[in-house]
């Protein structure tokens, strides 16, 4: 009769990759941050090509530059790209899916997604984390510029907003600026001039809430 | 425990009636209870003085941004102080929200948390 074959599987530990999978997020941040979409509300247009990268890396189907390729032509696609991307994200983006293609064929097939999750929600929140602290930053110019209309005095802008006011009790809890939502659509002339004028002078500093079609 | 322990500046552990004292003092500040997920979580025994005030306000945090993300009371902090990323938590809180948005606060109470997380 035969022996019994045994195997005995080691568990894989997600911490020894732990420097492959930030220097893989670094990559695709820095290219993210030239891709036009940074603050829309979609994961899937936050991401990018990113997201079709990861997708198709852990099949282990795929080769390097194959997968660069695929991506820069979606990156092409997006009409806010206009066809163009410097040549350092275009090293990042390369630089990121070599490693990524690396890394998913080092590691077991049964850790695979869990190596691929990680890297997505790292970089997700990486990225989600830029473009929130963009919008904060846009709402602290927009109080300087209503601190500086209404030389400080929160009851003369109240005085002047009227109803849309009503919730506002210091200028520090003056809402985001945003020219497209259903707020600016029913606002009282004076609040929509204020958001108009204030994007007439920081259009070139201010970061603005992206649609969805992108 | 880490309140009582970073205040009296002293090493806190709570024991069974009957368990063995077998530490001197001096491990760290807290004594981790013998939970086999909670061990797993800190990653050791004792959560050591350098370690302490960074888990009391990666505590703190977590309670704050428990309710945001819808999960069951009862095992919230512990989901949220073991999630594997903090873009878990925040995918989590988008989903639960109305506007489908986080803020900015939720983002500086995970950036509390990311000081912990493995």
């Amino acid at each position: 009769m035969r022996k019994v074959i045994t195997v005995r599987s080691g568990r894989f530990d997600l911490d020894s990759v732990r420097p492959k999978v930030e220097s893989i997020v670094m990559q695709f941040d820095k290219y993210l941050d030239e891709y036009p979409v940074k603050t829309a509300k979609s994961k899937h247009a936050v991401m990018g090509p990113v997201a079709k990268i990861l997708e198709r890396a852990q099949t282990r189907k795929w080769d390097a530059q194959a997968l660069t390729g695929y991506a820069l032509r979606v990156h092409e696609m997006n009409p806010k790209a206009r066809g163009y991307l410097s040549p350092a994200a275009r090293q990042a983006l390369e630089e990121g899916t070599a490693q990524l293609v690396t890394l998913c064929r080092e590691v077991p097939v049964t850790a695979v997604a869990k190596v691929v999750e990680r890297i997505d929600y790292s970089l997700y929140y990486a990225r989600r984390k830029k473009g929130i602290e963009w919008l904060e930053n846009t709402r602290q110019m927009f109080i300087r510029f209503l601190q500086d209309k209404y030389n400080g005095n929160l009851a003369a802008l109240t005085r002047s907003w009227g109803k849309d006011a009503k919730d506002i009790g210091t200028f520090d809890e003056i809402r985001y600026p945003s020219n497209k939502s259903e707020s600016y659509k029913k606002a009282g002339i004076a609040k929509k001039s204020d958001i108009d004028q204030f994007w007439k002078q920081y259009a070139d500093q201010a970061a603005e809430e992206e649609d969805e079609n992108v | 425990m880490l309140i009582l322990g970073l205040s009296l500046d002293c090493s806190v552990a709570i024991l069974n009636s009957g368990d063995a004292i077998t530490f001197e003092g001096g491990e760290g500040v807290v004594r981790v209870p013998r939970v086999p997920a909670l061990r797993d979580l800190v990653g050791d025994e004792w959560v050591g003085l350098d370690r302490a005030e960074k888990w009391l306000k990666a505590i703190g945090a977590a309670s704050l941004i428990a309710q945001a993300t819808g999960l069951p009371e009862r095992s919230n902090l512990y989901q949220i102080l073991s999630a594997p990323t903090p873009g878990h938590i925040l995918r989590r809180i988008e989903q639960q929200s109305e506007s489908g948005a986080a803020s900015y606060i939720h983002i500086r109470h995970l950036e509390t948390l990311k000081e912990v997380m493995r």
